[in-house]
């Protein structure tokens, strides 16, 4: 379901494709992360071919429509190695809530973070 | 004597330091945070992480640079805090990494710590954002690995750090918009700089909390021209510790043990401040500012032979500044109180000496006016507050202002201000001065357009939020919508008042009007005053419109 904003001269459509893809934009922006992850062990085979597009600008981004308009967006994410994931995944909440609320103009209820993998350098 | 090289317990000196010059910088460091998300928090994190590093360095009995460097980069991660504090941690561990093992650092070495640090950094995100505390890291090992080149030694390369770091950190509002537009520097670059302003100290024992050192340097040389070298030097009765005690204490009997360099830096610390004790392979410096330097050196023959010692009297020093300062000394200064860049220049164009920014919503502090009244450097100084609740403050600063005789001329507007700078004559004494500038004041008939903050009724008028007034002398003359209707109808007033009809009508146009409005302002209002001469001029005030004199 597209968020709708009505105006007096029309409304406004965003689609939760693009919610996620400015969600994604905004998460590989992020310090620490170094890839999102379209696959994900732990969701079911049928969770998992709905939101891993072909698309790849939407990567690793779950956008669920909340009952009070507001949406919930869960981001799959691959760290570095050696980098403090708690810190990483505190900014990363932060960084993309800002950015997609102030860019869709839209509400969100929560931010989830999942590390579902980690870059190991060979030299490590 | 082989190369100059730095040792486990010196580079631990050097990062204890930057932690202590990043917290003396938080709050400056904080203002200009805009990026990415405007929280303003910048410095406060990378102080957490930088704390939580001293805490860890603190805590290791490191000897090598390879331990203190694990200590550093283990507790930067545990305790990353924010986005800069995660790429805090990352250089560090790239530092680590490069020292892995190593007992020294040396110039070769710190080009490849540097280099690995910055690797580090970028390796972790995945689009790289330029104009960050990431662009600074990469210039400064870009500008070591020149410096290698050249067979740089290490105090010389710690120098190019600070330099490039610096050049670095001023590109960053080139790279980054959204700093350009708040006209600011990167705020994490900042605090980086921060931490390697700290190893400078450390090293040489030079104690500045200034992280733009040469800019500082620079800007202070151009006040210094432009105020006659009349920067804040304190009194001598101010100075408590009289002699800058600096010197090497080699062939030590024993080396000593690292809380045996904390004791002397707390005897040190019981007779005088700015203590810095360094110990590498072989000898310690100690510098001190001290009453007793004896002491020093009584501390050091117990520890070895001395060496290098330098003694400096600062007191001296500090009274032929006052002598310098009071040779420089001139007749007049004025100070004016205004906001604007049209204004300001408009004043100094007059010969106002410093302008203090400040107005209706901004008063300048006591302080503020004081240190203006002090950085003029004149026998006699003139305070145009130029605002009615300005006076009060600057007749308090003036009475602050002890050995310097201060005349504030209570100007209520800018106009009045602008009249009173012009009747000043060099050439005059103090009393036909303040005399001229105060006649000056009151024949002037001040206007000044602006629009209300809120609903409120005034003598009978009723004044809806957002209407436009017109102020005649400080009183509620026109209430209207329109900003032209309102200021024809305030300088008609004015010019009834003023009882003739060849007056000089004088306009400032603020930020938020066009010259073509004020001149469109003047084309229809020289139709009914055919005698009457209209100047207008850029003032560039907030808040107002115009500001009107009629004389």
């Amino acid at each position: 379901m597209p968020e709708v904003i009505e105006t007096d001269r029309g409304n406004i459509t965003i689609s939760e494709d693009v919610i996620a893809m400015l969600a994604s934009y905004a998460a590989i922006e992020n310090y620490g992360l170094v890839d999102m992850k379209g696959k994900n062990a732990s969701e079911s085979f049928f969770d998992k071919i709905k939101f891993i597009g072909t698309d790849s600008r939407k990567k690793g981004v779950k956008v669920t429509a909340m009952e009070d308009g507001s949406f919930t967006l869960d981001l799959y994410v691959k760290l570095m190695y050696g980098i403090n994931m708690n810190a990483v995944a505190k900014n990363l909440m932060s960084n993309v809530r800002y950015r997609v609320e102030e860019l869709a103009g839209i509400k969100l209820n929560r931010v989830n973070v999942h590390v579902v993998d980690v870059w190991i350098e060979n030299s490590d | 004597m082989g190369e100059f090289t730095i040792n486990g317990v010196m580079l631990r000196d050097m990062l204890l330091m930057g932690a202590s010059v990043l917290e003396h910088n938080k709050a400056s460091i904080d203002a200009l945070n805009v990026f990415p998300v405007p929280d303003g928090d910048t410095g406060t994190n990378m102080l957490m992480t930088m704390q939580s590093a001293a805490k860890s360095i603190k805590s290791c009995s490191c000897e090598t640079v390879s331990e203190v460097a694990d200590a550093l980069s283990n507790g930067a991660l545990r305790g990353a805090r924010g986005n800069s504090g995660v790429i805090l941690s990352q250089i560090f561990r790239g530092f680590s990494k490069a020292l892995k093992g190593e007992k020294e650092l040396t110039a070769k070495l710190l080009v490849k710590t540097f280099t690995m640090g910055t690797e580090s950094a970028y390796k972790a995100v995945m689009r790289p954002k330029e104009g960050t505390m990431l662009t600074v890291i990469r210039m400064i090992s870009e500008a070591l690995i020149k410096a290698e080149r050249s067979k740089k030694t290490l105090p010389e390369m710690i120098d190019v750090i600070l330099t490039s770091g610096e050049a670095a950190l001023k590109k960053t509002p080139e790279l980054l918009p959204v700093l350009k537009e708040a006209g600011v520097v990167d705020s994490g670059g900042m605090g980086l700089l921060a931490i390697f302003r700290g190893f400078k100290m450390a090293l040489e024992g030079e104690v500045s909390y200034n992280i733009l050192d040469t800019a500082q340097e620079a800007e202070a040389a151009e006040a210094a021209e432009e105020f006659s070298e009349a920067v804040d030097i304190p009194d001598t009765s101010e100075i408590k510790y009289g002699y800058c005690t600096e010197l090497f204490v080699i062939n030590l009997f024993n080396p000593p043990t690292d809380e045996e360099i904390d004791k002397l830096r707390e005897k040190l610390s019981r007779i005088g401040d700015s203590v810095v004790v360094a110990f590498d392979e072989g000898f310690i410096k100690l510098h001190v500012h001290t009453s007793a330097p004896g002491k020093v050196l009584q501390l050091g023959l117990c520890l070895g032979e001395l060496d290098k010692i330098k003694i400096e009297n600062m007191l001296e020093q500090n009274r032929e500044m006052h002598k310098k300062l009071k040779a420089s000394e001139k007749e007049y200064a004025i100070i004016a109180v205004g906001a604007g860049e049209g204004i300001e220049s408009l004043f100094k164009d007059l010969g106002v000496h410093t302008v203090i920014t400040g107005g209706q919503t901004m008063n300048p502090s006591i302080e503020s006016i004081e240190k203006a009244i002090k950085r003029a450097n004149a026998r006699n100084v003139f305070v145009l507050p130029n605002n009615s609740n300005i006076i009060l403050a600057a007749q308090q600063a003036a009475a602050l202002a002890n050995g310097r005789n201060v005349v504030v001329i209570p100007t209520k507007t800018i106009m009045q201000g602008i009249s009173a700078v012009m009747a000043f004559n060099n050439d005059f004494d103090v009393e036909t001065n303040t005399s001229r500038m105060n006649d000056a004041m009151n024949k002037v008939i001040s206007g000044a357009v602006t629009y209300s903050v809120r609903s409120t009724d005034f003598e009978g008028k009723h004044i809806n939020e957002g209407d436009i007034i017109g102020i005649l002398n400080n009183r509620i003359e026109v209430v209207g919508t329109d900003v032209k209707q309102v200021s024809i109808e305030l300088l008609k007033a004015m010019i009834a008042e003023f009882g003739s009809d060849d007056p000089i009508v004088t306009m400032l146009y603020g930020e938020s009007v066009t010259e073509d409005d004020a001149q469109d302002l003047v084309a229809d209002l020289e139709n009914d005053y055919a005698d009457a001469e209209f100047i207008y001029q850029f003032g560039g005030q907030p808040l107002y419109y115009y500001y009107f004199s009629v004389e």
